[in-house]
């Protein structure tokens, strides 16, 4: 009986997905609190849209899904070689 | 008063002769006895040397060259305690006096001894670039060579013309006034130690080919004196900013499809001195002091970096994130080390990088600059993605496709180099003041703000959302990527080869038709050796002439 009511284990993935997912949830809120608390208020020097809650969340995934697809899908298949490419000619 | 580089030199000169139980002992007493020297030097100009028609200013202290000097001995003895399982003298005598030169370039006064000391500099970091004995390491060392040449060849030339031109003789800021052609070759000299593209690619190519205790020491001097030189001299050089920016995006492009973890790491050294080189060109007291708080920070953090990558060479065999994965299981201890320099390089709090990365961008966003701004968070996001997330899943979470080897267990002494630079990464995170204190404008900056903690964690979670989504296309392959290098590997080769052949043809033309032809033409068989002087009256006619000449010297 005890083996059948144990919980499931939760594999690598679903941990991390888990994870990822509570850090998100849990940072979006605070954001979301600290801009409502302080809307309206002085923001020194930085644009407003930079005050956004998430804005920098966004800035991130936006960032990395750029540079895989700008440096690995466009400028790699350019610019990639075989690792032999310098040994063969030189020596 | 001693100079501060004296200890390096000494050690250096005195470590192959030493019996090989007390070698690592004085390499590591070295920097620590030159950072006590360092502690106790009051401000302001010391040591001179005169020479006919002007003054060298051996020793200038300020708070600049105080703080780049006391990072240089931390690391110093940290590399050193990192190499102190080697038996032979030779890398690290050549490593102590890398070490030396980047410390006497710092308290130079005047161009002439900054120039000494950085010609040191790049001979003795060619040196650590040899002793690793691989024949890609002879080959790269040789492109390093030539590259150096050229840089420090156009910096004595710049310093040449900047003296003709009316320059002070002090090795101070060039941009008080507008900027002469002396200023530029300057620069441009500076700008190959900074490993400003296109000059970058003797970094990138040299330094994953260093020893991995080499590539720890090279890691640290060579770059960071440059920006220490860029920002005593060209303070608010505006094409700086252009060129800083460009580096910290192109060094993180390279390290989204680097293979070797090395190379990874080194092309973030240009990534991460770009954060630098565009503080300076800003030249606002906020983002001076962010690039010297940005250097020191780097210097601790990067060296944490390349030992955790050594470990990792050290430990499996190679660094091809292709042939590597499940390190984390089986050197579990090797993850913090990792990820902690991992997390300071990408500007995490409580780690080093945050405060001093976010100096710099608040500088930007405090002079109005707000696209220079956004592209340097897009260059941390490049950071987190490609060392934080690539490096630590790729190499130390990811299944390895190939049948485990029993690993080499790790020296001691390298695990506790690498905790001496996780407590210091973590020490300078946590109590930033340490450092903020020591920063020569005295700018005020406080990192610790709810919207900087929540912004650097959002981009670090948005990254690695990024990441998952596109572990797929991110995915390492077992290939190079052409860089600046290829231009002289490939058609510079050739080139050059073509060349040489082309004399050769010609001086056989000139052999045949000319020389030989005379002889021929000349009546009574011409005897080539009749026509000699005989050496040992030469030399006695050269030893009378110099004799003489001696002799009138004297009297």
């Amino acid at each position: 009986m005890a083996n059948k009511k144990a919980p499931k284990k939760i594999s690598q993935k679903n941990g991390l997905r888990m994870a990822l997912g509570g850090l998100t949830g849990l940072l979006v809120t605070m954001d979301i609190s600290m801009w409502l608390r302080s809307h309206g208020a002085e923001h020194g020097h930085a644009p407003v849209w930079m005050g956004y809650p998430g804005f920098f969340l966004v800035v991130g995934f936006v960032g990395a899904a750029l540079l895989a697809v700008v440096a690995k899908l466009i400028l790699f298949p350019l610019l990639k070689r075989d690792e032999d490419y310098y040994a063969e000619k030189e020596s | 008063m001693i100079h501060p580089s004296i200890p390096f030199f000494f050690a250096a000169l005195a470590l192959p002769f030493l019996p090989k139980n007390l070698r690592s002992g004085l390499s590591i007493f070295a920097p620590a006895f030159a950072l006590a020297i360092i502690t106790g030097l009051p401000e302001g100009s010391t040591v001179f040397h005169t020479l006919p028609g002007f003054t060298l200013e051996l020793l200038r202290v300020d708070s600049l060259s105080r703080i780049f000097a006391i990072v240089f001995c931390l690391v110093g003895v940290f590399g050193m305690l990192y190499a102190a399982h080697l038996k032979d003298a030779g890398e690290r005598s050549a490593s102590l006096a890398l070490m030396g030169g980047s410390i006497g370039v710092v308290f130079a006064g005047d161009w002439l001894t900054m120039f000494v000391f950085w010609e040191l500099m790049s001979v003795f970091s060619l040196f650590v670039i040899w002793f690793a004995g691989t024949p890609e390491s002879r080959k790269a060392g040789m492109r390093y060579l030539l590259l150096h040449v050229l840089g420090g060849g156009t910096l004595f030339a710049g310093i040449l013309l900047h003296r003709a031109g009316g320059g002070v003789e002090s090795f101070t800021a060039l941009t008080t006034g507008p900027m002469t052609t002396g200023a530029w070759v300057i620069l441009a000299g500076i700008a190959v130690n900074a490993a400003i593209p296109p000059l970058h690619s003797w970094l990138t190519d040299a330094y994953p080919e260093c020893s991995v205790t080499g590539s720890v020491v090279q890691s640290a001097f060579t770059t960071k004196t440059a920006v220490y030189a860029l920002i005593r001299a060209f303070p608010g050089q505006e094409s700086l900013i252009l060129l800083g920016v460009v580096m910290a995006l192109y060094g993180v492009v390279y390290a989204v499809f680097s293979n070797d973890i090395r190379r990874l790491l080194a092309y973030h050294i240009v990534s991460q001195v770009g954060f630098m080189v565009a503080g300076v060109g800003l030249g606002s007291p906020l983002s001076l002091d962010g690039a010297t708080a940005h250097a020191f920070c780097h210097i601790l953090y990067k060296g944490l970096l390349f030992m955790s990558a050594g470990a990792i060479v050290t430990a499996a065999g190679t660094g091809k994130l292709t042939e590597l994965g499940n390190v984390g299981r089986r050197m579990p201890g090797l993850i913090i080390f990792f990820f902690v320099g991992a997390l300071s390089i990408s500007g995490a709090p409580p780690f080093n990088g945050f405060i001093s990365k976010t100096m710099t961008i608040a500088a930007f966003g405090e002079a109005h600059l707000i696209g220079m701004e956004m592209l340097l968070e897009l260059a941390s996001v490049g950071t987190f993605l490609s060392i934080g997330l690539k490096l630590g899943w790729f190499a130390f979470f990811a299944k390895s496709s190939e049948e485990a080897e029993p690993y080499t267990p790790l020296p001691p002494n390298m695990s506790a180099a690498m905790g001496g630079l996780t407590m210091l990464c973590i020490l300078f995170g946590v109590w930033p003041d340490l450092l903020y204190r020591a920063l020569p404008q005295g700018a005020v900056y406080h990192p610790y703000t709810v919207s900087h903690v929540l912004g650097s964690l959002q981009l670090h979670v948005g990254t690695a959302i990024g990441f998952w989504v596109f572990l797929g296309v991110l995915a390492v392959k077992p290939k190079i990527a052409l860089d600046v290098d290829w231009l002289y590997r490939k058609p510079g080769i050739f080139l050059l080869t073509g060349f040489v052949g082309i004399l050769k043809k010609i001086g056989v033309v000139f052999q045949k038709d000319g020389v030989e032809a005379v002889y021929a033409a000349v009546p009574n068989s011409y005897d080539v050796d009749g026509k000699r002087v005989p050496v040992g009256l030469s030399l006695f006619w050269i030893s009378l002439f110099v004799g003489l000449l001696a002799f009138y010297a004297w009297t």
